[in-house]
């Protein structure tokens, strides 16, 4: 089987971007979740979220692009940062895929075309909302904007598309479909319709927050997540391929599995969880006791979080409570269809950096979740695998393993 | 706010072209976009005057030729946004 490395990543998200401050906002505990303009947040219960809060003008990739909505248009400057430095000129374009992950794509196309429909009473919506909303059109513009012709794919698998969209991009290099795949996920939901609807779902963080500490994974005071936008981007290649170009390697990716709980629309199960840990153990052929750091699912809300820690036990066995565990969307927010592409991201920088990020706003300790959480800074690790997990409205499960490119140089 | 500092304004805040290289005399196929941007384009400047062009827009030629039809057509009383 061919191996799978990662050669460059790109993110754009609220809690900085990669190349960019992100890992040492993360290292640092800086948040990115803020307040919601007055004129949306007024009108919601939790009216703070992770804004992407760079202009979008200064971005030469974006420039003169049609029918491009936000969720797109941070694809493309994930991606761009991803393939800036000669990375695009050097892959073949036909042996090369677009594989993204979102979770409702252009939403935020829809709701404003609804909005000139029903509340302006306008006879027309802009002439190309279905081409800008449809959840296919990140992976097209950004195979467009590169002339990658190896195919360009869309998971919609809601929290775990992302992961997915990298996992078989792995998969498809893995065995031979594909030479290179530019991999991610994007996401921009930060609309009244959308916020409302997550609102209603009963899952967002809530009561009296400052929006900064809002999302507080595995502490026991946690009241649920925080959504948030963003992009990340990993260009994934054949091994020998990349050695033969010499790009550097951040990574190799040695499992990757996803499954099903088959059991409830919205409630999670420890089993569905653990089997898909499992699985990518069994694909990465690592014991548990190999894995040093786990980027967790983490959300923030009280079952979920819960049910992820019965999953690592599960999964891990004994080796459970030695393993350091952290989950960043307490900084970064729930980036939906992008959160699983932007967390594998955040466990290779961690792999590489040898130091995990904390959780933070961790300050009340839950029996329920009485794993190492990484509550009290960042923590020093050596070790050569790391895995990050992503679980899923629908009952989906995803995880990702990378491993250290020694022996892939 | 100038007709054509209006459609600058739209053509930068909307599709992200640089403000400073649109004239009168800019072809509308020098824009830097391709086919679905000038119809995106157009539309944008049809919502921005409250007017209607033709769908026929090969009489378009520069940007000064949207200007012409704008001021052919815009109604006397549309006011200009804020």
């Amino acid at each position: 089987m061919r191996r799978v490395v990662v050669t460059a990543m790109g993110v754009v998200s609220p809690c900085g971007n990669w190349p960019g401050p992100l890992f040492d906002n993360l290292l640092g505990g800086i948040s990115g979740i803020t307040r919601l303009p007055e004129a949306l947040g007024s009108r919601l219960a939790t009216p703070f979220a992770g804004q992407v809060t760079e202009s979008l003008s200064d971005h030469a990739i974006l420039r003169g692009r049609a029918a491009l909505d936000r969720f797109a248009a941070l694809a493309l400057m994930a991606a761009d940062a991803a393939l800036r430095g000669g990375t695009a000129g050097t892959l073949d374009p036909d042996r090369t895929g677009v594989y993204f992950g979102t979770g409702m794509g252009g939403a935020c196309t829809v709701e404003t075309g609804y909005d000139d429909l029903y509340l302006r009473h306008r006879d027309r919506v802009a002439p190309f909302s279905v081409i800008a909303a449809m959840n296919g059109a990140a992976a097209a513009q950004v195979g467009l904007a590169f002339g990658l012709r190896g195919g360009t794919l869309t998971v919609s698998s809601a929290c775990a598309s992302s992961s997915m969209a990298v996992g078989e991009g792995f998969r498809a290099i893995r065995h031979g479909y594909l030479d290179a795949v530019v991999a991610g996920g994007a996401e921009s939901l930060l609309s009244y319709g959308v916020l409302k609807a997550w609102d209603s779902l009963g899952v967002l963080a809530s009561g009296r927050l400052e929006p900064a500490s809002a999302c507080r994974p595995f502490s026991a005071d946690r009241t649920g997540l925080v959504l948030s936008e963003g992009a990340a981007v990993l260009v994934l290649e054949e091994l020998d391929r990349a050695r033969a170009r010499g790009a550097e390697i951040l990574a190799e990716i040695t499992g990757y599995a996803c499954t099903a709980d088959g059991q409830h629309l919205t409630r999670p199960s420890a089993s569905g969880q653990a089997q898909a840990m499992r699985q990518a153990l069994q694909d990465a052929r690592l014991k548990p006791e190999a894995v040093g750091y786990l980027n967790a699912h983490g959300t923030g809300t009280v079952a979920g979080d819960a049910t992820e820690t019965q999953a690592i036990r599960l999964a891990f066995g004994d080796r459970a409570p030695q393993l350091p565990i952290s989950s960043t969307k307490a900084l970064h927010g729930h980036l939906m269809g992008a959160a699983g592409a932007l967390e594998f991201a955040i466990a290779i920088l961690a792999l590489r950096a040898q130091t995990a990020p904390p959780t933070a706003h961790l300050d009340q300790p839950d029996p329920a979740c009485d794993l190492d959480y990484i509550p009290d800074g960042a923590r020093a690790l050596a070790t050569d695998h790391v895995m990050s997990n992503s679980f899923a409205f629908g009952g989906s499960n995803a995880v990702l393993i990378a491993s250290h490119p020694s022996g892939s140089n | 706010m100038t007709p054509l500092e209006r459609i600058k304004r739209l053509a930068s805040d909307k599709l992200k072209l640089d403000a400073e290289q649109i004239h009168v005399d800019t072809a509308l196929d020098q824009l830097g976009v391709d086919s679905l941007g000038l119809i995106e384009f157009l539309f944008l400047v049809e919502d921005e005057f409250g007017i209607r062009l033709p769908q026929e827009h090969d009489a378009l030629q520069t940007v000064g030729d949207v200007l012409a039809l704008v001021g052919a057509r815009i109604p006397a009383s549309a006011p200009a946004p804020e």
